[in-house]
């Protein structure tokens, strides 16, 4: 993760006083949608291996992603994901959920069809 | 149901298509590097013309960081300036360039080839790959997909293929094709990085947004500033910035 938008000091909430760096929320952004993309591909590859079909396949992307999501918000943004976006939960558990969902739908489809024969 | 599948299928359709789009891919990315224009700069009065609106946008939406009589005295020189008119690049001429006139400008004339470039970049070989799927592996089912599908979809996923009483799960090499036109765009990331112009179904759209504006009248656009410009009141941070400071540190 890049440096912090927001200066270290979050007691005023006044946005004039700590302003927020442009370069750098859209450049955490970007590495979340990278993580995601690779990361949606990763979950298409174990799905078919596993060899999961109909409504399993996707429970498991949503508890993957899920997991992704954590990850990303525990260990990436050591636990404090305000100092890195502006709206933290929405971005890190909500965005681009759908955006990997076409990824992992082909990445299990590939290897459901190479483990099938 | 269950049928058999001969596995030279995956060998010699399966994973042609997917090479294939994936190289159709990098290669539009680097055909789009190279056709890409290099930025074209304006003359310097149209150039003078957009630093003098940008000036007083970032005075209005960074003004809190001047002391308020600073902040006054610049806001009723902008909006002066704006109201006047001054720095418009072609004050006699502004906004007489509507969509016919257009194509006669040549820098216009050059925008709007880009775009269609662009677009042509995008569209030509989704086409041709669409043709050589269509062509050479019709008529036969390629896979099993793992999640079910309603009927809706068994014209367009089994076309080429016969049999009425099929499950919709069992698809031709057409579908095979459109799931990777959608699904590519995280390979493309990972092969190209996050910036890459491989493109996929949600950059097709993207290319026609800013291809044709009509004329703008600066004139007013200046109107317009030079009245948001007059309305901004920002409290400055300088205001009560010791009491913060000391309670910061204290």
């Amino acid at each position: 993760m890049n440096a912090p938008p927001q200066q270290a000091d979050t007691s005023t909430d006044d946005w004039a006083a700590n302003p927020l760096a442009g370069q750098s929320i859209a450049e955490n952004t970007k590495s979340i949608q990278y993580v995601r993309s690779v990361s949606s591909l990763a979950i298409g590859v174990g799905a078919g291996i596993l060899h999961l079909e109909s409504y399993y396949g996707f429970l498991f992307y949503a508890i993957a992603s899920t997991i992704v999501s954590i990850l990303l918000y525990t260990v990436s943004s050591t636990g404090n994901p305000g100092r890195y976006f502006v709206y933290p939960v929405k971005q890190l558990f909500v965005d681009d959920i759908f955006a990997g969902l076409s990824s992992f739908l082909l990445m299990w489809t590939l290897f459901y069809e190479l483990v099938d024969a | 149901m269950d049928l058999t599948i001969d596995p030279s299928l995956r060998v010699w359709v399966l994973f042609p298509i997917f090479f294939v789009m994936i190289l159709v891919g990098v290669l539009r990315h680097y055909a789009t590097i190279l056709l890409n224009p290099t930025p074209k700069n304006g003359d310097a009065m149209t150039i003078r013309q957009q630093q003098f609106l940008m000036y007083g946008s970032n005075l209005r939406l960074n003004g809190v960081n001047l002391s308020h009589t600073a902040f006054q005295k610049r806001q009723s020189y902008f909006v002066e300036q704006f109201k006047a008119g001054k720095y418009l690049a072609d004050p006699e001429n502004d906004g007489n360039n509507n969509p016919s006139q257009m194509l006669n400008d040549p820098g216009q004339f050059e925008k709007v080839m880009d775009s269609m470039k662009g677009q042509a970049m995008m569209v030509i070989p989704q086409t041709l790959m669409m043709g050589w799927v269509n062509s050479f592996f019709a008529g036969f089912i390629l896979m099993k997909l793992p999640f079910p599908l309603t009927i809706r979809f068994k014209a367009m996923l089994q076309s080429g293929v016969n049999t009425q009483d099929l499950d919709v799960r069992w698809v031709s090499s057409l579908s095979w094709y459109f799931l990777n036109l959608m699904g590519l765009n995280s390979i493309y990331a990972l092969i190209l990085g996050g910036q890459n112009q491989a493109g996929g179904v949600q950059a097709m759209g993207a290319g026609q947004a800013g291809a044709m504006q009509p004329g703008i009248v600066y004139a007013n656009v200046y109107k317009g500033e030079a009245e948001n410009l007059a309305l901004a009141n920002p409290k400055s941070i300088l205001v009560g910035v010791e009491d913060r400071v000391i309670k910061q540190f204290s």
